[in-house]
């Protein structure tokens, strides 16, 4: 995903011209008159999509803009009467209502939430949707999603976790092989690694840490 | 609503003390190791003294100046000390602009205590004219980046700008007195340093991250002097400590300023 | 005193030793706070001034937030021990209308329409000042920006331009705009050819104006290239600290 030899690396700033001309562009470079202009810091990249040519701007920092379909690690933050609020590392909190935590429907009445999940847990959970109209909705009604009872909690940066995600199927393999560890690299710039326990987690932050190619995460 | 961001995950506080347990913390310091300091003095030529603090990731910046006016009435032959203390935004998510708050508060106060109680200013040689006029030391802190221990290093700060800081000259003809361009160093009589205990669970650490406050029940600090006297101490958090536990981190912290003295500049009037 | 002072010698040469249109020592360093989401430092003269950027965050208190676009909102404040005489802790008058214009300085600059409902919170902390605070806070609050990964239209650059001794002359000491007759600060998004932010102070000709103007947009036309500079630096370095890219 990330190959880029060493010397060649351009890195392009906001407001500076990426390319002139007819091209198509993604979201952060805008165009003025034929001017094709970088909103953020980051590697020009052109790719093809569809026969067409397409340019873009791979960010080198950039806050977490949640996808329908993402897996992020939310933290509890705060429960309300049918929901709970969850922090996702984006701009906006996310909701996780008590449908898509319960397999049953309940009475809201009768149940305490924080019996289920409470302020300061992790989860693992899926964005089901979001649009800039309303904050990201959740669930955990999945198989692989849910409450994290164990693990290892990292936050990196977003150009550290696009590293990490660049070779995830090595080090899934890696982690599982030499820690025996489950890694789980939410798209939220999150990770959590979970063994049997600190022992095997802390294999696994090694590991990581190998994998990002230098000592500090 | 809930101050959401103050939240650490719960498993993480687990990891906390399962380390603990096994005699180590997340940065890799054993319990009793303090972080690495780094003290740059004289970064403010508007200011009368300065110091630019590094303690780990924790940022703070001290600046001294002087006024000169009328003596408080109850201390007429005395100069005055101000300690101030701000926790600015840039330092934290948490943090905002306004009104002093509790912990800016607290902070300030321990801080000048320490200062006071060793005597580290000679307050008596900052009068000019006895009863009329005397130097007022103000000591303003900043918080430039907050990764846990903020009380510690603002002491270290504020000491480390107290040592540098140089008043001006006065000459003193009938009524008038003239504030002279030459400067001479304040007067100092000892040092202070303030070593702070994290009680989390049964264990205790030195000089916590903000990690390790979030996940502390209670909060020890302990000022010395440079005869290793004790001359401050504030107890802070929801927790509590045994009096064995005080007594024993008593002996710890004096072992621990020892080292951390020998980083503090010399004093200009030595 | 001030027509004693005098801020331009015979040689052409201002009070620092500085040619008419010639810029203070410049330094910018990018990504100094760790809690921030982006930050910047810039020492300009005898400037001394930190930059943080929170967010896009959620914005407290709730009814603030704007359901198009993110709020921006600028603190510029100074230490007390930044100036002089020892300044009260609390923000005045002056204080309070330059994080104004700083925020509309940069505003059209940054894509506020992508964040709708967040707040994005810049603070500015004078740590020392020498004049020309708000066009260095402006140029260093952009990097800051950028560097929090906020998506820019182009970078804000600013620069005071004033009247001394009564010629035109390029960023403003303390002293110069103290003791001078006109003081022009302006900010701009180079590349845009737009002006972001303007303001004068003093009395100018039209001719004179125009010839402020000129010299603003030189002026400007540098710090461009050293806020470039610094940006694109830290980020190559972070990359090299990669074995693999």
């Amino acid at each position: 995903m990330i190959k880029v030899k060493r010397e060649k690396i351009k890195i392009v700033l906001p407001g500076e011209v990426v390319k002139v001309g007819d091209i198509k562009t993604t979201t952060e470079v805008i165009k003025l008159d034929d001017k094709l202009v970088s909103t953020l810091i980051g590697i020009p990249k052109m790719k093809r999509r569809r026969g067409e040519r397409v340019l873009s701007v791979l960010p080198l920092k950039t806050p977490y803009i949640p996808k329908e379909g993402d897996i992020v690690i939310g933290k509890i933050v705060d429960i309300g009467v049918t929901n709970w609020l969850v922090d996702i590392n984006s701009p906006w909190k996310a909701i996780l209502p008590i449908s898509e935590v319960l397999s049953k429907p309940v009475n809201v009445s009768k149940i305490e939430l924080k019996d289920y999940l409470n302020i300061g847990d992790l989860i693992v959970a899926r964005v089901i949707a979001f649009d800039l109209t309303r904050d990201p909705l959740l669930t955990i009604k999945e198989s692989r999603l849910g409450k994290a009872t164990r693990g290892l909690f990292l936050e990196l940066s977003s150009w550290d976790w696009l590293l990490l995600k660049s070779k995830e199927k090595t080090l899934l393999r890696g982690v599982k092989k030499k820690a025996n560890c489950n890694i789980v690299l939410g798209a939220n710039y999150r990770v959590l690694m979970i063994g049997k326990g600190l022992e095997e987690e802390l294999k696994a932050l090694e590991i990581v840490r190998e994998t990002l190619g230098r000592r500090s995460t | 609503m809930s101050r959401i961001e103050h939240v650490i995950p719960l498993i993480k506080q687990k990891t906390i003390r399962a380390l603990l347990e096994k005699g180590e913390r997340l940065d890799g310091r054993k319990p009793m190791d303090f972080r690495d300091v780094e003290i740059n003095v004289g970064v403010i030529d508007s200011a009368e003294g300065s110091a630019i603090v590094n303690l780990g990731n924790t940022m703070v910046i001290a600046g001294v100046k002087l006024g000169m006016a009328s003596p408080f009435p109850d201390s007429p032959n005395s100069g005055a000390l101000i300690v101030n203390a701000e926790l600015i935004p840039l330092a934290s998510p948490l943090f905002e602009y306004g009104p002093p708050k509790e912990e800016d508060i607290e902070i300030s106060r321990v801080v000048d205590r320490g200062i006071r109680s060793s005597k580290l200013i000679d307050l008596e040689k900052l009068v000019i004219v006895t009863g009329r006029k005397v130097w007022f030391v103000y000591v303003d802190l900043y918080a430039l980046n907050h990764d846990g221990n903020l009380l510690d290093a603002c002491m270290l700060a504020a000491v480390s700008a107290l040592l540098t800081a140089r008043k001006p000259k006065t000459r003193i003809e009938g009524d008038h007195i003239e504030i002279l361009d030459e400067k001479e160093p304040i007067p100092i009589g000892n040092t202070a340093i303030s070593i702070t205990f994290a009680k989390i669970g049964e264990y205790v650490v030195v000089d916590p991250t903000y990690e390790e406050e979030l996940a502390m029940d209670a909060r020890l600090t302990i000022c010395y002097d440079k005869e290793g006297r004790i001359v401050a101490i504030q107890k802070g958090g929801s927790g509590y400590f045994t009096s064995e536990e005080v007594i024993d981190l008593g002996k710890k912290g004096l072992e621990i300023s020892r080292k951390l003295i020998s980083k503090l500049p010399t004093p200009l009037s030595e | 005193m001030k027509s004693k002072l005098k801020l331009i010698d015979e040689s052409g040469r201002r009070i620092d030793g500085r040619l008419l249109d010639e810029l203070r020592p410049l330094r910018f360093e990018v990504g100094i706070l760790k809690n921030a989401d982006g930050s910047a430092y810039i020492e300009q003269g005898g400037n001394k001034i930190a930059v943080a950027v929170y967010g896009p965050r959620e914005v407290h208190p709730r009814h603030q937030a704007r359901p198009d676009r993110a709020l921006l909102r600028t603190k510029y404040r100074m230490a007390t021990f930044s100036v002089k005489d020892r300044k009260s802790p609390t923000p005045g008058r002056r204080e309070i209308e330059i994080s104004k214009v700083i925020r509309e300085a940069l505003e059209p600059a940054l894509l506020l329409e992508k964040f709708p409902r967040t707040a994005i919170d810049v603070f500015i902390e004078v740590l020392q000042a020498d004049g020309g605070t708000r066009c260095a806070s402006i140029s260093a609050a952009a990097l800051a920006l950028a560097d929090a990964g906020i998506p820019m239209r182009d970078l804000v650059t600013a620069v005071a331009v004033g009247k001394v001794d009564g010629r035109i002359v390029l960023d403003l000491n303390h002293l110069e705009d103290q003791y001078g007759e006109g003081d022009m600060p302006v900010a701009m998004m180079p590349s845009l050819n737009a002006i972001t932010l303007l303001q004068c102070d003093g009395t100018f000709t039209l001719e004179e104006f125009k010839e402020a103007l000129e010299l603003a947009k030189k002026g400007i036309g540098v710090i461009y290239e050293k806020q470039r500079e610094a940006l694109r630096s830290k980020y190559l370095d972070a990359l090299k600290t990669y074995r693999v890219i």
